[in-house]
Formats: structure tokens, C-alpha cells, sequence
């Protein structure tokens, strides 16, 4: 099958979990299963995973806990299942560098259309919209290789980060609304109260550095969104 | 300064006032009647006797008016020699009085008013939600019915919050509970939908989560019903009895999985107890026991009278539990750091140890001496 398409399914309820995969792979995902935090960090270190799909509540390794791990060595996309509701362990997950969140209960066909989503713009980002570098100031995307550089070191993103920051630098200079932001990086419309794409910002804006005069290069436009300072 | 503290200021005040005008008057009608004497007896002897001497304040204050309240110009200073006849108010002492007491008056309904007012703001905060308020500190060193009122309201409130604080995370889990069968329950629709060629499996797996989630419920009803201290019809609990059925139906249970029961019967009393409750308290712990237990293992219930009551003790063989947690394993939706076993909610034990705690008994886990296992044992008083 084709290896694009792995799923690592963390969840400690073996019953759900186990059904999760059926669908999955009746879904044409290559999607295998663990039932702990510590094998989940085991397995999604291995590098055979296209995404990791991650249970926030479980014992002895909560997700976040083992989100922490994954990300101290990979940049793996990781799709969080937190508890509706549960804004902090959704907040700290995306804080964390995870990729999107689904909350659970969740229908299987939502869980198959974000796997997708991810994985599609993961994956075909970069060639359908051109690889030529993009230099706004210090910063420096690389699409073709999925890199960014500040000042000519490399940065750490994640691959949503990454995503956010590519359509930022195309349109540099002009503000980019949260729901288009939402639409092509995350695949997904904007939720009312989603806040994923201003924790998303935020951690990008932490990873980059400042410009000359201490500003940060990606300012909040007053009701329309997000602009990469052109300079 | 509440109404409480004026209504208090005003009637100490009132009070005092009376109290010196009176006395004052008192003294005023003596010194009348001596001095109408004093005249009558001049007229009848010639030359004038030597006259009384002026009284003196400092020396005798008059009963009554001994405390620092009231040092009162209780009575007329002899009026001198060219003013005898016809006496005056005496200004400055009256003055003194009025002062005095408004001070004392003052000082004594703030002594009061104080520490209500204090009890008053700290009720608004607590019934504005704030369980956090306590009014020790602010009663300093004083020692009476109101320091004790002070102290009630704290422990009041500190049991309130832990009360609180028990529901609200009792909710949190509930609510986080019901959502791994729903989760399920969704997962089996998709998969009916995705696969109708599988869709008798799906059903069954739906029809399964949905009985969870009544069990569940159930539970919960029972273990609220506890909690409010509904135990039930109270009756004759013949203990031999109860216990075989238990046994009886784990031995069943545990057959599947090779695990065997061990059953050792002391002498049997009777408990009064509400039956049902009892049955369930004992055989949740039993279940308990046998899902934690690896195939092929061993469960061992030892029961029987020692002295005035009845012990029952059910060990297993499986992982055990942690030391700093076998007393939390009796708390609702407890699960030991290890995964769930399977089936339970957590809910168990919870409700063994309010039905035990019901009729008196004692309820307690621990770790069995040699290697692997726990126990638990529950003493109830015949």
C-alpha cells in the first residue's frame, strides 16, 4: 500500500481504536494501531508514519505528554483527538506543534477527511504551487524542500507552521484573512471560537525572529487577519 | 456602621443617660430634704451651725457609677454660700457625663457590631459562590460566641468546597466517561455505514455500547442515591447465603478465563443490611478481584465471625496497586496507573465502600505480602 498513506492510531481504548482502523484502511489508509503513550512515541519516532493520529486522555503517558516526545525528535504531522470542551488540552496541543485537533467523540468520515486534509497539504503543497524560493527580508521559504531560513539558519516548523508561514510570505505584504488561512492551511473552514490558527501564529512568531525595530514580521491586521511584513 | 451598630449605639447611649439622670435625681432629692432640715433646724436654734462641707468629687463617687463608663456628675455640688438658695445645673460634670458615656456607648456597640458585620460580608461572599473565605484571622484573639460563630462559618465553608469540589470533578469524570461508549458508538456507525455487509457486527457492537452506557447510568443513580444516604430497606442478612450465590456466580465468571475461587467459610452470622445493596457491595469487589486477576489465577475469599463482627477478605493475583493509591481506589472513576480492565468504570469499589460505610463496617486495600495481588477486606459490625 501505498506509504503515503500510514496512519498511526494512539488511542488506550483497543475496542475504539480497533474499529478506527477498520475504517481507515476500508477507507484505502495503510493504518495501524497502538494502545499506549510510550509505544505510540516508539512507533511515530520510527519515521514509517505519514501522520500520527493521538488520544489526549490516557494513562501512565497522557497525549500531550507523549506529544512533547514525538516533537523533541520529529515533525511528524499529529492530528490530536481531545475532548470537546477541553479548550486547554487543545490549546497546549497546537502550543505543542500538533498539526489539528478533532474532537471526540468524532464521526469516522470527519476523522478520514482531516487525515486527508493534512496529508494532502503535506504532501502537494509545495509542487502545485511553485517551488521557487520565497525572500521576504531575513526570512527565506523554501517550498520544494518544505525549509524556511531566518537570517540564513534554519528554522523548526511544524508542517502546518510551515504551511501558515508559506501563504503568508506569497501574499507578504498584504493581510491574509483567518478563514483563508484556515481553508488552505488546515484544509478546513474556520470554526466559530477556533483559535487554532492564532495559537499556530503565535508559535511561528516565537520561531522566527524580530525585525530591525523589534516588531515581529507577521503582525495581526485589526479584523482581517494576518500580514508578513514586506521589507 | 450597619443599623445594627446605631440601633446598639443608641440604646447603650440611652440607657447610660437614663441611668445618670436618675441617680442624679436621687441625689438631688436627698441634699433637698437635708438642706429643708438644715433650714428647719437653724429657724428653731439661734446662731447657724458650721456649714456642710463641700462635697468632694474625686473621693466618693456615688454606687453605681463606679465603672469607667460612667463617671457621672451624679449629684449636685453644694452650691457656695452666696448661691444656696435656690441650686443650679451643674454644667460641666452633666457635660462630662454625656461624653463619657457617648464614648463608652460608642465603644461597646462597635464591640458588637464588628465582628457581625464581619460574619455578614464574609455570608455575602460565600453565597456569592466564594468557598474560599475564612474569618478566623479577622476575630484576632477574641475569645466568645462570636469567635466560636467565626469558626463555625469556617468549617462550614471548608467542607462545603471539599463537598463542591467532589461534584464538580465527579461531573468532569461522568461527562468524560460517557464520551469513550459514545466515541465507540459513532465508530460503529461509520463502520455500519461504510460496510453494510458487516452491518449485523456493527449492530451488535451499537446494541453493546448502548447497554454500557445504561450500566453506567445505572451506577452513577446508585452511587448518588448512596451519597444522599438512601440505604435502602434495612433487614436480616443471612451472610452464608448471600456469599455462595456470589461465589456461585464468580466461580462462572471466572471459568472462562481458568480463574478459580476460592472460598473459605467461617462461622456465618446474620448482618442487617439492605440486601441488595450488600450483594452488590461484595460482588463488585469479587468482579474487581477477578478482572484484575491473569488467566489461570486464583481468587480467594475468606469470610467468617471474629468476635462482634463479621470480616470478609478478597485477594487476587493480579498487578496490585500502588501504595500511595490503594486508599483512592475507592473514589469514583479511579483507575490505577496501569489501563482500564476491561468493562468497569471505575465505579465499583466506590459504591462498596458507601454501602459498607452505610451500615457501620470498615472497608479498606492492601497489598498482599508476598509478591503480586491485592486485598481487600471489609469488617461489619453484627
Amino acid at each position: 500500500m501505498n506509504s503515503s498513506l500510514r496512519i498511526l492510531l494512539v488511542d488506550d481504548d483497543v475496542e475504539l481504536a480497533g474499529m478506527l482502523r477498520d475504517y481507515l484502511i476500508q477507507e484505502g489508509f495503510a493504518a495501524t494501531a497502538v494502545y499506549d503513550g510510550e509505544a505510540g512515541v516508539r512507533e511515530a519516532l520510527s519515521g514509517h508514519y505519514a501522520i500520527v493520529v493521538l488520544d489526549v486522555m490516557m494513562p501512565r503517558i497522557s497525549g500531550i505528554e507523549a506529544l512533547r516526545r514525538i516533537r523533541a525528535a520529529s515533525s511528524v504531522p499529529v492530528l490530536m483527538l481531545t475532548a470537546k470542551g477541553d479548550d486547554m488540552d487543545r490549546i497546549v496541543g497546537l502550543e505543542l506543534g500538533a498539526d489539528d485537533y478533532v474532537p471526540k467523540p468524532c464521526l469516522p468520515r470527519e476523522l478520514a477527511a482531516r487525515l486527508r486534509a493534512i496529508l494532502r497539504r503535506t504532501q502537494q503543497l509545495g509542487e502545485t504551487t511553485g517551488g521557487a524560493p520565497l525572500v521576504i527580508g531575513a526570512l527565506n521559504v523554501l517550498p520544494e524542500q518544505r525549509r524556511v531560513e531566518w537570517a540564513g539558519a534554519p528554522v523548526d516548523l511544524t508542517s502546518t507552521e510551515f504551511n501558515l508561514l508559506e501563504i503568508l510570505a506569497r501574499n507578504a505584504g498584504r493581510p491574509v484573512s483567518k478563514s483563508d488561512l484556515s481553508e488552505q492551511a488546515l484544509g478546513r473552514p474556520l470554526a466559530r471560537f477556533d483559535r487554532s490558527i492564532d495559537v499556530h501564529l503565535s508559535s511561528i512568531r516565537h520561531k522566527l525572529g524580530c525585525l530591525a525595530d523589534g516588531r515581529s514580521c507577521i503582525q495581526t491586521v485589526y479584523r482581517q487577519g494576518y500580514q508578513l511584513i514586506r521589507e | 456602621m450597619g443599623r445594627l451598630f446605631w440601633k446598639f449605639f443608641l440604646f447603650i447611649w440611652l440607657l447610660q443617660l437614663a441611668g445618670v439622670g436618675g441617680v442624679s435625681l436621687l441625689f438631688w432629692l436627698e441634699r433637698q430634704q437635708a438642706e429643708a432640715q438644715w433650714r428647719a433646724q437653724m429657724a428653731r436654734s439661734g446662731p447657724p451651725p458650721e456649714p456642710l462641707p463641700p462635697f468632694d468629687f474625686a473621693r466618693a463617687p456615688p454606687p453605681g457609677f463606679a465603672g469607667e463608663h460612667s463617671p457621672a456628675p451624679d449629684h449636685f455640688p453644694r452650691p457656695p454660700p452666696e448661691l444656696r438658695h435656690g441650686p443650679r445645673l451643674p454644667l460641666i460634670p452633666l457635660l462630662t457625663a454625656l461624653l463619657v458615656s457617648l464614648a463608652s456607648a460608642f465603644g461597646l456597640a462597635w464591640y458588637f457590631a464588628k465582628p457581625i458585620r464581619q460574619l455578614r460580608r464574609a455570608f455575602d461572599a460565600a453565597a456569592d459562590g466564594d468557598l474560599a473565605v475564612r474569618i478566623g484571622a479577622g476575630m484576632g484573639g477574641r475569645r466568645d460566641e462570636l469567635a466560636d460563630l467565626g469558626r463555625d462559618f469556617d468549617r462550614m465553608t471548608e467542607r462545603l468546597a471539599v463537598l463542591v469540589d467532589g461534584q464538580k470533578k465527579l461531573l468532569h469524570d461522568v461527562s468524560h466517561e460517557m464520551r469513550s461508549p459514545l466515541a465507540r458508538l459513532q465508530a460503529a456507525i461509520g463502520l455500519a455505514r461504510q460496510q453494510p455487509a458487516r452491518m449485523e457486527d456493527s449492530l451488535a457492537r451499537i446494541e453493546r455500547e448502548g447497554e454500557r452506557m445504561n450500566l453506567l447510568v445505572g451506577e452513577l443513580l446508585t452511587l448518588s442515591r448512596l451519597e444522599a444516604g438512601v440505604s435502602g430497606v434495612l433487614e436480616n442478612v443471612e451472610m452464608g447465603e448471600l456469599l455462595d450465590d456470589i461465589v456461585e456466580d464468580a466461580r462462572f465468571e471466572g471459568a472462562a478465563r481458568q480463574v478459580a475461587v476460592d472460598f473459605l467459610a467461617g462461622e456465618m452470622p446474620e448482618i442487617r443490611a439492605n440486601a441488595e445493596l450488600l450483594h452488590r457491595a461484595i460482588e463488585n469487589i469479587v468482579r474487581n478481584a477477578l478482572r484484575y486477576s491473569p488467566d489461570g489465577g486464583t481468587v480467594r475469599i475468606e469470610a467468617g465471625r471474629q468476635g462482634n463482627c463479621f470480616r470478609l477478605a478478597v485477594s487476587d493475583h493480579g498487578p496490585g496497586v500502588a501504595e500511595d493509591e490503594l486508599a483512592a481506589i475507592f473514589t469514583p472513576f479511579f483507575r490505577g496507573g496501569g489501563q482500564s480492565g476491561g468493562g468497569g468504570y471505575g465505579l465499583g469499589l466506590a459504591i462498596a465502600k458507601r454501602v459498607v460505610a452505610a451500615v457501620n463496617g470498615k472497608i479498606q486495600a492492601k497489598n498482599a505480602d508476598a509478591g503480586h495481588g491485592l486485598i481487600v477486606e471489609i469488617e461489619l459490625p453484627v
